[in-house]
């Protein structure tokens, strides 16, 4: 699967996205939306949310089927709720 | 086996960690009493004869201070730090220490030890035996080597236990376990 660009590789400025189509049709938008905050975070951290929302929100449960401890999971997941913070406040 | 060594606290569960903190705390403070040594601070360790129950309870002391003092800097940086994970820090942390005792087997270190404080005035020091001198060198330096392992588990497990980062986090944490060594050798001196 190909990697989301969500920063510009030339200033670093978060990316929009200016087109979308239709792979069926090929009807083309065109237009400027911002990128959802979720879509902005990096792949592993996307990884780690998608794992808690399977696991019902359990942090036990993360850390024994990522093999951490209870503490390192729960740190994971503050310091993306701070990446999410920051993100939000941009 | 670098986690292992020196980042238990990231990978294993609390009830590990504890369970193994409890046993090596035990095998620890029973290797001490054998081997004529006693812990008598955080960072101090002696040689004496003392009853099995006393370098237990050196070693209770020792592990209270250091998870108070611990305990209340992590919940200053992170208010969610679970005790739990203070306390195993604490009993995890100071296993390597417990490997100390071992050089006085048969008083090897006591002996060295009497035999250059008895040469210690200046027209006796070119007396000092030469291997009692090469025994203490050898065990000064093994001692650095397990002091930096022994403050690496510790702050290694605060790390994960506060979540703490930054340089703010490293000098609380240097304050807590001195004051933790303090604490611990003001108790054992004057509960004895």
């Amino acid at each position: 699967m190909k990697k989301l660009p969500v920063n510009c590789p030339s200033c670093e400025s978060a990316l929009v996205a200016s087109q979308l189509s239709c792979s069926e049709c090929e009807t083309v938008i065109s237009g400027s939306y911002s990128l959802p905050v979720l879509l902005q975070l990096s792949k592993e951290d996307q990884d780690f949310i998608f794992e808690f929302i399977l696991t019902s929100g359990s942090l036990k449960k993360m850390a024994a089927k990522m093999e951490k401890s209870y503490p390192t999971v729960r740190n994971k997941l503050d310091d993306i709720l701070e990446k999410i913070n920051q993100l939000k406040t941009n | 086996m670098k986690t292992l060594l020196f980042k238990p606290f990231e990978k294993y569960s609390e009830q590990k960690l504890l369970i193994a903190g409890v046993i090596a705390t035990l095998i620890g403070a029973l290797v001490a009493y054998v081997l004529n040594c006693r812990f008598v601070g955080v960072f101090q360790m002696i040689f004496d004869d003392t009853a099995i129950v006393q370098s237990l309870i050196d070693n209770i002391i020792i592990m209270c201070c250091l998870t108070i003092f611990l305990f209340i800097v992590a919940k200053f940086i992170y208010k969610k730090t679970r005790l739990i994970d203070i306390v195993v820090t604490t009993l995890v942390a100071y296993i390597p220490f417990y490997i100390l005792p071992i050089f006085n087997i048969n008083n090897t270190l006591k002996i060295a030890h009497d035999n250059i404080l008895m040469h210690s005035q200046p027209e006796l020091v070119n007396q000092i035996p030469m291997i009692s001198l090469i025994i203490l060198i050898v065990f000064g330096l093994f001692t650095l080597l397990i002091l930096a392992w022994v403050i690496a588990l510790l702050y290694n497990g605060f790390k994960t236990a506060a979540n703490a980062k930054g340089v703010k986090a490293i000098i609380i944490f240097a304050i807590a376990i001195i004051l933790a060594d303090v604490a611990s050798r003001y108790l054992i001196f004057h509960l004895n």
